[in-house]
């Protein structure tokens, strides 16, 4: 019996092994306590916050705002179902249409919470400064992704750690409040480097006049939405103008020569030659030669599917007509531009065909295939680009698919003055006419600075660029009500429709909270007013 | 039985066999020594119990290597020492021993080996008598399932036991099958444990069937228990052939059989489909299209077009199988080695497009070295190769695109190069009916240039030492070595404006593992006085690692399917086609401890108990070890006195009843880590040079544990007058703490962790009758099975109690089955306006897009609006009831067997693109509403669907997925006994087979099997799934 409990025992010891045999940590990916360890660590932790930039579905807030606005409709395909909800404000189901913003943002959010959060636990002794640096960019960040949110669906949980808690919709104040303080933070710290001065490889870095044009815009946002007078008491009308008036001084961001440089259409030269009857011109929409944008979403066009490097939202605003220059094929979404806005434009500015496609003037190849709400009016400020009829990613082995490269302009020079008149400016005459100057390529064009005429002026100049529809909201619901409904004639498949589009006041301006997110928190969110389900 | 009095022997050295041992010893050592005086010419002859002479019976001399066969009389003569003894076997006949005593004229007659209580099945460590089992298993044998003449084992094990559920994925050859045993228990990988001689395995598509001795699946908790920590999906063991003692036994089994399409789908042809285009057009309000005009289709002369399926099938395409095994042995050793051949080609395509193909090698040996110990090995190689079509999603699927490509489109264009949908030039100009649609012939040749090869090694070797009778310690070491390696070409083409790309790119991968398994067991059995105890205790430690890369460049030198590797390229760009990857495997490590009692008395009262303990590398350190008990027990009523009376009628009855808990760890390994990814670019600067960025991913959860199905089961077998067998078994299943990535708040910021989320239970009842007798000759053998399962979620640990599918068709939730679909309910079709302007509440239209003709959608919450909410459990995709038929017979020298299985009461969606304009339809569009009274089933056609028909996903896409299908049906004539006197052969048997002759199913589809899902917890999504084919085949079985 010994012998047998001697060798029961060898056994037993011999598998044994103990914890360590059962230790196993990944080989290929870092985890949360072998990471924000170094400088170098929190650099790529900020990349990281950046990286939620870049990460824009189908439904992300510029086709939104785009649709929802007098430019454009929602367009797409018949085949895909029925119209867009942003474009006609009807709920067709409780699908969640309004999913992606909502998922993407929150999740840059968090980054930037967890980065902070780490920042926060350790000193970092004489790479503070550094470390300072990223922080700012981070706040801004942090800042942009909350009002992004806000600009979509206005009741949003607040969210300043990186926990995961149910928590409910927080007062519009106490959202502004974090964002004003998070761009403060960011103008207080970030330096004052001229664009000349910076460095190529920073472009795309947040800089000081990122985010005091960032906060200007907010600060007009907010006050005209909410109607207040400051914003939540950190930033006075004084100080955001002295904001813009300090990008317009010393940041060296000014506008290009010619408006339709800037948009990729015209990496097409021969097109772009074409349109303006200047051979010289040349595409400047993109790095530092572009000095006008003072703050951009950079996109690239390596990477792969689900990485996000190239921007897959602008290949949807591409025609389903083949490609043909300077258009190439795309998904025919948010980008059927409303003809009255073609009609509105003077037909000596330069902008209305540096942003508008006419089919009847330009497009003898057109095919009209499945598209839903077209005008035969196109946007070309962004979308995927053809040379030669030929998809220009795909001359370049690119998966076209896998997003367009071109960079998204969040916020312009010609914003910035138009920004500075506005809140009165003792130049605001000399900011309104600079950027008429430009778009008429002459100096006989001006008119007086009144309110309608620079709303007017913002339309033709940011028209696609996500922000006519905020404008309006700012101005009041009841105008935006009065521009935005019509009964439009578009075509469905080449089918004369009429669609009535009915802005409605009740719904301010914001969309549905994702169902799928209410469910959820079981109902600890609550859904927006007009999008719950009678 | 010898084993043990050998040892005996030996601790008695005056013992007067000592020594015959030693002659014994001196014989199997092969020394050709001259036979002993006492040698002598012993006759007999071997029949069976009806009288029958048995032709090839093998005759040994006990310890020697001295055997002989019968003649085609039964006969034989062989030389023996006259105290020595015989061992007659023959296989299906009870193996006989007898000593010659000094006679010289034996009569031995063999018994059938027909008993099924005698049968032993196999269980965790070791083996016990089927008449002693506790625990729910279910036994199928080697012979049956190399009979059905399968690729596969798992295809073979169709419908063989209840319970069980197999699934193929795709009739492609080489496909995978989705096993499912009582039940889902998961949303996670609910495949069970594989156990090949010992060793855990996670997949065994490399095995050849003829290899396999048994198969034994232990379904219920306490029969699985043993293997504790993976058990709780259940337990598949497979024992291969081991070498029998007695002469060697040559055999060859082949077949060779052709392979053919049985169900085509129908779609509609150029006429049909252009009038059904004019109508959707109209319906929409524009008005018939001008196909000349506009599109240069020409209908008078298209005829009716292509027919795309027909161009993708291919007629008699082959599959084949060569076997050959020998096997024998003496008590000293025995040995069974084997090589096998498969290969299958694809009826889509052919065998230049889909193919599969399997090399087999297998020795198995086991050596009695001293009296005291035993070693033995298994080793066995295979290799495969394969070539696949496009399945799966939607996006690569070749299949799929039949459903939508139309008619109109010819193969080739002008150039006689596949036509190019946008814009390719027929009959002198452009052809651009639809630029989108896929050329599903092109699509197919260009996805099948892919190859993969596996390589699977698996040795293993064991020990066991008895150093006293009947206490076994036992050792085995078994590795797993696998490597596999793929390339593929994907050549640069324009077939649609979506379908393209100018560059060709050459994909190239490869990986290895090992792993090992060590195992050490002692048990011991003994008994007092009528207690009957085994006692058995283990330990056991596993390791697997292992690495892969792979690759993609483009630029290719060469610019075609063989010469597509990575070194094949000129072109080295920073690109999304190039690019090189590789990493490790996690470490998966495991060390268990356990232990079993197994106690009967007198074989009437038998009672169970396991315990096993597990840790595991998963998870984190505080929550490493998993403990599962369990405990069974049986009551053999027909051993009691008062059944007595009853022994003619009731042969045996037993009552069974078990309860055991077994463990789930099938998670990734870093499900507890909150991980970091770091490869997330940005891009700053001019150059679009990638920044680096990396950010919290996923949600750490250290508090993840195993997941615990707990299961309780009550049994009883009953046989009656010797040849009526009936099992029944109830069972309730739980899955406990369900491993599952239940979603989380968006705000939450990164993706859910693995939460101990939810709750599962199964519930069901099997049962098995079966029947055999004989009229004279003719032998026979029925057996029914049937299993019915109640799948039920019971939580989910977060607050809307959904878990979402990737497709919205189907989800998990509370009160419903896992995976059912959830969609509207339609209540027929508007006929007339009256009926929409009807159809309100609070006197607001519920359809005011809705025009006759469209499908009225039931508002399930009363609130006047369709939507979401609206959606309720309309079916499901796992089957209520689950049934096999076997019957076999024979007469004289002809055998016949059929195999039927069938599933009852699931649904199937039959995904179509028929929400999109310019998709083909199937030909039940005729069936159409197009007028009022003319259908209530089947919505008008409509080219802007604002209604929603099609794109709601509702009851109108379900479809019935019952089906019964005769999976063989075998006849074959053993030729032995005609050709016994001119051949000695003891089996030469030729037979035809014919799988999948019919299948009987109201579904509309290709094939009702339908596995697909894009997840692996549902099934039953048909989006062109690859069919399975009928096959008509040939083969011979051949011993000697």
């Amino acid at each position: 019996m010994k012998k047998i409990l001697l060798i029961l025992s060898l056994v037993a010891l011999c598998s044994s092994c103990g914890d360590s045999f059962l230790e196993d940590l990944p080989m290929t990916q870092k985890v949360d306590e072998n990471f924000y360890k170094t400088p170098q660590d929190m650099f790529e932790a900020m990349v990281g916050c950046y990286k939620t930039l870049q990460k824009e579905e189908n439904e992300n807030l510029f086709q939104i705002a785009e649709a929802a606005s007098d430019n454009v409709y929602g367009g797409g395909g018949v085949g895909d179902g029925p119209g867009s909800p942003f474009d006609e404000f009807k709920m067709y189901s409780t699908n969640d249409f309004c999913t992606a913003p909502w998922e993407n943002k929150y999740a840059g959010i968090y980054r930037c919470n967890m980065f902070l959060k780490k920042v926060s636990e350790k000193d970092w002794g004489q790479d503070a400064g550094l470390i300072n640096q990223y922080t700012a960019e981070v706040r801004f960040l942090r800042a942009y992704y909350y009002f992004y949110l806000m600009r979509i669906y206005g009741n949003i949980p607040l969210i300043t750690e990186p926990v995961n808690e149910n928590k409910e919709q927080a007062p519009a104040d106490d959202v502004y409040k974090l964002i004003a303080e998070d761009l403060k933070y960011a103008i207080q710290t970030l330096p004052a480097t001229s664009v000349a001065a910076m460095k190529d490889t920073d472009y795309g870095r947040i800089t000081k006049w990122a985010a005091e044009s960032m906060m200007a815009r907010i600060y007009l946002f907010y006050t005209g939405y909410y109607k207040k007078t400051d914003l939540v008491g950190t930033v006075s009308k004084t100080e955001a103008l002295a904001f813009l008036e300090d990008v317009i001084a010393n940041s060296g961001h000014e506008l290009l020569p010619d408006f339709r440089s800037l948009w990729a259409y015209g990496l097409n030269t021969k097109y772009l030659q074409t349109l303006t009857g200047d051979p010289t011109i040349k595409y400047l929409g993109e790095g530092k030669v572009n000095k006008e944008a003072v703050f951009v979403v950079k996109y690239s066009p390596s990477g792969a599917w689900g990485k996000f490097e190239g921007a897959h939202w602008i290949k949807y605003l591409g025609w389903r007509s083949g490609n043909w220059d300077p258009i190439a094929q795309g998904w025919g979404i948010a980008s059927t531009v409303n003809p009255k806005l073609w009609n509105d434009f003077d037909s000596n500015d330069t902008r209305k065909k540096g942003s508008i496609l006419s089919v009847v003037d330009e497009g003898s190849k057109y095919v009209t295939g499945d598209q839903r709400d077209e005008t035969y009016f196109w946007q070309k400020k962004y979308t995927p680009v053809a040379i030669d009829g030929k998809d220009r990613l795909n001359a370049t082995n690119v998966n076209t698919q896998y997003g367009q490269p071109y960079d998204f302009m969040v916020i312009r020079f010609s914003d910035v003055l138009l920004m500075a008149a506005e809140l009165g400016s003792p130049n605001a005459q000399t900011y309104f006419d600079k950027v008429r100057d430009r778009a008429y390529k002459d100096q006989n064009h001006h008119i007086p600075l009144t309110t309608e005429n620079l709303r007017e002026e913002r339309r033709f100049e940011f028209a696609f660029e996500c922000i006519r529809y905020y404008d309006l909201l700012r101005y009041g619901l009841d105008y935006a009500k009065s521009k935005i409904d019509e009964t439009a004639t578009i075509y469905n498949k080449g089918i004369k429709e009429t669609k009535i589009i009915s802005f409605p006041v009740e719904c301010k301006g914001l969309f549905q909270i994702p169902y799928k997110q209410i469910r959820l928190s079981n109902y600890v969110l609550k859904q927006n007013d007009y999008w719950v389900v009678k | 039985m010898y084993i043990s009095k050998f040892i005996l022997m030996k601790r008695d050295p005056n013992n007067r066999f000592f020594g015959v041992l030693l002659l014994i010893l001196l014989f199997s050592c092969g020394v050709s020594l001259p036979l002993l005086a006492q040698s002598q010419a012993i006759k007999g002859n071997v029949s069976d119990e009806k009288g029958e002479s048995i032709i090839g019976a093998s005759i040994l001399v006990k310890g020697t290597t001295n055997g002989v066969r019968t003649d085609t009389d039964g006969n034989f003569q062989i030389q023996a020492n006259k105290n020595a003894t015989l061992v007659i076997s023959y296989i299906g006949y009870m193996t006989q021993e007898l000593a010659i005593n000094g006679k010289s004229n034996l009569k031995i007659v063999l018994k059938e080996n027909n008993r099924i209580l005698d049968e032993v099945v196999v269980m965790g460590y070791g083996v016990q008598k089927k008449k002693l089992a506790t625990g729910a298993t279910a036994q199928v044998k080697g012979s049956e399932l190399q009979k059905l003449n399968t690729v596969s084992t798992l295809g073979a094990l169709q419908g063989q036991a209840p319970g069980v559920r197999i699934t193929s994925t795709s009739g492609h050859p080489g496909a995978d099958f989705k096993v499912v045993i009582r039940g889902l228990g998961t949303t996670g990988n609910s495949s069970p444990l594989y156990i090949v001689d010992g060793v855990q395995l996670d997949n065994i598509s490399f095995l050849n069937n003829a290899d396999i001795e048994s198969i034994d699946v232990l379904k219920d908790a306490a029969s699985a228990a043993i293997y504790g920590n993976r058990a709780a999906n259940g337990v598949v063991l497979i024992t291969t052939k081991k070498g029998k003692v007695g002469e060697a036994v040559v055999s060859y089994d082949g077949y060779y059989g052709v392979q053919n399409v049985y169900k085509k789908i129908d779609m509609l042809d150029a006429q049909q489909y252009a009038a059904i285009m004019n109508e959707m057009n109209i319906n929409a309000g524009g008005t018939a299209i001008k196909f000349l005009n506009d599109y240069n289709i020409d209908l008078d002369k298209i005829g009716k077009g292509t027919d795309w399926f027909d161009k993708l099938t291919v007629k008699n395409a082959m599959v084949t199988n060569h076997n050959l095994a020998i096997q024998g042995g003496t008590d000293k050793g025995v040995y069974a080695i084997s090589a096998g051949y498969t290969s299958q080609d694809g009826i889509i395509g052919g065998h230049d497009v889909s193919n599969y193909e399997r090399i087999n090698f297998r020795i198995n040996t086991e050596f009695k070295v001293k009296s005291y110990l035993t070693v033995g090995q298994h080793l066995s190689y295979s290799h495969s190769s394969s070539r696949a079509i496009g399945t799966g999603n939607g996006y690569d699927n070749t299949l799929a695109a039949v459903y939508s490509v139309s008619p109109f489109r010819p193969i080739y264009g002008d150039d006689g190069k596949y036509l190019n949908s946008n814009g390719g030039i027929v009959n002198g100009k452009p052809y651009n009916w639809n630029v989108e649609e896929a050329n599903p012939v092109a699509s197919m040749y260009m996805r099948a240039q892919n190859k993969t090869e596996n390589d699977n090694l698996l040795p293993d070797l064991y020990a066991v030492l008895e150093p006293i009778k009947n206490l076994k310690l036992k050792t085995s070491i078994g590795l797993n070595v696998s490597s596999s390696s793929n390339h593929s070409l994907s050549p640069a083409h324009e077939y649609s404006l979506y379908d393209i790309s100018n560059v060709s790119s050459a994909y190239q991968s490869t990986s290895r593992g090992l792993s090992w398994l060590w195992e050490n067991t002692a048990s011991y059995d003994f008994k007092l006085d009528k207690n009957a105890f085994s006692l058995l205790t283990g330990t056991s430690a596993s390791r697997s690692s292992g690495a892969s890369q792979s690759g993609s460049n483009i630029g290719l030198i060469f610019n075609d399917f063989d010469h597509a590797w990575l070194d094949n390229t000129t072109n080295i760009a920073s690109n999304a086609n190039f690019y090189s990857k590789g990493s490790p495997w996690r470490k998966n490590s495991l060390v268990s401890y356990f232990g079993r009692i197994l106690y009967n008395f007198d074989e009437t009262y038998l009672l169970n108990a396991t315990f096993r303990a597990d840790g595991s590398s998963k998870f984190a350190k505080q929550n490493r070890w998993g403990y599962f008990p369990s405990v069974s027990a049986g009551w053999v009523i027909s051993n009691e006195a008062f059944m007595k009376p009853l022994e003619n009628t009731i042969s045996s009855l037993k009552l069974r009843a078990s309860w055991g808990q077994n463990g789930n760890e099938k998670i990734t390994s870093d499900a507890y880590l909150a991980t970091i990814a770091s490869n997330e670019n940005y891009f700053f600067g001019p150059n679009d040079s990638p920044t680096i960025g990396s950010y919290p991913n996923k949600l750490a959860n250290p508090n993840i544990k195993w997941e615990v199905s707990e299961q309780s089961d009550f049994g009883l077998d009953l046989m009656l007058f010797n040849k009526l067998n009936f099992n029944i078994d109830y069972y309730i299943k739980t899955t406990k703490d369900w491993l599952v990535t239940a979603p989380v708040l968006a705000t939450a910021g990164a993706s859910a962790p693995l939460i101990n989320g939810g709750d599962v239970r199964n519930k069901g009842v099997e049962a098995i009758v079966g029947y055999r007798d004989n009229v004279g000759k003719f032998n026979f053998n029925v057996s029914a099975n049937m299993a019915y399962n109640k799948n039920e979620v019971t939580r989910i640990a977060n607050a809307d109690k959904i878990i979402y599918g990737s497709s919205n068709y189907y989800r998990a939730e509370v009160g419903h089955p896992i995976g059912y679909f959830w969609g509207y309910t339609t209540k027929g079709i508007f006929q007339n306006d009256a009926q929409i302007k009807n159809y309100t509440k609070n006197g607001k239209l519920i359809q005011p897009d809705a025009v006759p003709g469209d499908v009225i959608f039931l508002d399930r919450n009363n609130d006047g609006v369709i939507d979401d909410n609206d959606r309720s459990e309309i079916g499901k995709s796992n089957p209520d009831f689950t049934f096999g038929l076997n019957l076999s017979a024979d007469y004289y020298g002809f055998d016949f067997s059929m195999a039927l299985n069938g599933v009852l009461g699931n649904d199937i969606v039959l995904k179509r693109g028929t929400d999109r304009m310019k998709y083909n339809w199937c030909t039940d569009v005729f069936d159409r509403w197009h007028g009022e009274g003319t259908s209530n089933s089947f919505p008008r056609v409509v080219a802007n669907d604002k209604n929603g028909n099609w794109t709601k996903f509702s009851d109108l896409s379900l479809h019935d997925g019952s089906y019964l299908r005769a999976s063989n049906i075998t006849l074959g004539y053993d030729f032995t006994g005609l050709l016994k006197k001119y051949i000695p052969v003891s089996q030469l048997r030729l037979y035809i087979s014919a799988q999948n002759l019919f299948t009987i199913t109201s579904y509309r589809g290709m094939d009702p099997e339908v596995g697909y899902a894009d997840d692996s917890w549902a099934s039953g999504i048909d989006i062109g799934t690859f069919p399975h084919a009928r096959t008509y085949m040939f083969g011979l079985n051949l011993k000697f």
